[in-house]
């Protein structure tokens, strides 16, 4: 059965309320979102919460989607519009488009100039991955995620975020430098060497 | 090697995002420049250190809750409007935020349909009454119209001392003997 007919029946069976359906679903595309929204978010208790509303939202609102092939881009958005919630209603991080925070929270803590090999998958790491996105603004964080992160096309972007083809391009860009920039104070230059190379 | 080339350019390379052609071009250029590829291995390595953490699973309790939340939101739709609210997914329809209100919404409807009946039990008794009224002053009407077709008119107003108004006097008191009075008295 190919990946569309699979969604086409997974989505019909969804709109008939079958929770195996809503499962399936969920399977498919829990872990992205889940991991999408911890990069955006920096929490796992909040990634947790946004990720049950997203899928709840998407359940109750699945009579409404016409093309079962937009079921990722469509589930996408919706987490994306909670996140902008919280934020709103946190009233933290910037939903500023233009406002660049330099402010990297948190890396001063770190003392991680030496021997980065030493640091690659430990806790400190992780920790100055995430306070680095967590200072972009999230209209940066959000398309990095999706393109550098989870390997999103940027025509699936355009349609998640809702930006023009050249705007995501170019904060890709945009947060492309930024993250790199700010790893290489940690990191150091060239650390694109001692990262190791990618095994599929 | 005559120009670099330009990160965004690189950046859309890392991302597979380029045309053939220009991803030809891009990849000649990079086996020749060391500059090159030293920025093309760093903006690479930035995706690969946020996928090594992409091992990030929800954890199982996750589904859990929304299982639950959803079988508890389905047992309300099956609840509100006797039914209807849980045909409407079926149908293909969306169920309206207002329909959701489980508990309120019959609650409405079963107060509305008492108040209902009980106007109508009223306005059918109220009703019943007045038929009956008028069918009592038909029947004292004919039965006094039969007694005295002569002396009984319906449309005078009687007072207490008319007493021609009385329909139930034979004839007019002067014209009967006084029964307090001795025949012998007489003047």
């Amino acid at each position: 059965m190919s990946d569309d007919s699979k969604l086409h029946r997974l989505v019909e069976e969804g709109k008939r309320g079958e929770i195996a359906a809503y499962h399936a679903i969920y399977k498919e595309f829990g872990a992205r979102i889940f991991n999408f929204l911890f990069r955006v978010l920096s929490s796992r208790e909040d990634a947790e919460d946004v990720t049950q509303q997203t899928f709840l939202i998407v359940f109750r609102q699945l009579g409404t989607l016409r093309d079962p092939t937009q079921l990722e881009s469509w589930i996408y958005r919706i987490a994306r519009n909670e996140v902008y919630q919280r934020f709103r209603k946190k009233k933290v991080g910037s939903l500023d488009d233009e406002e660049i925070n330099g402010d990297v929270r948190g890396l001063e803590e770190h003392s991680l100039y030496a021997q980065p090999e030493k640091l690659l998958l430990n806790e400190e790491l992780r920790q100055v991955l995430q306070a680095v996105l967590d200072g972009l603004p999230v209209k940066l964080r959000e398309v990095f995620v999706l393109a550098a992160v989870q390997g999103m096309s940027y025509q699936a972007i355009t349609e998640v975020v809702g930006r023009s083809l050249l705007s995501v391009k170019t904060d890709i860009y945009r947060a492309r430098l930024q993250v790199k920039e700010e790893l290489r104070k940690y990191l150091g230059e060239g650390f694109g060497s001692t990262v190791k190379a990618e095994t599929k | 090697m005559t120009r670099h080339l330009t990160e965004d350019m690189i950046s859309q390379w890392v991302d597979r995002e380029l045309d053939s052609r220009q991803a030809a071009k891009v990849e000649a250029h990079l086996k020749g420049c060391e500059t090159c590829q030293a920025v093309e291995k760093e903006m690479s390595a930035l995706g690969r250190l946020y996928r090594t953490e992409e091992a990030l699973e929800p954890p199982p309790y996750l589904w859990t809750r929304i299982a639950a939340q959803i079988r508890e939101e389905s047992r309300e739709e099956k609840r509100a409007f006797f039914g209807i609210g849980w045909l409407l997914p079926r149908a293909g329809l969306q169920q309206p935020a207002w329909m959701r209100i489980s508990v309120w919404a019959p609650a409405a409807v079963l107060l509305v349909v008492i108040s209902s009946t009980i106007a109508i039990m009223h306005y059918q008794a109220a009703a019943r009454a007045q038929s009956a009224a008028i069918a009592e002053i038909d029947r004292a009407h004919s039965a006094l119209t039969a007694l005295n077709t002569k002396t009984y008119n319906p449309f005078h107003e009687s007072t207490a001392m008319d007493t021609g108004a009385n329909p139930f006097a034979q004839s007019p008191l002067r014209d009967q003997p006084n029964p307090f009075r001795n025949p012998q008295d007489r003047p």
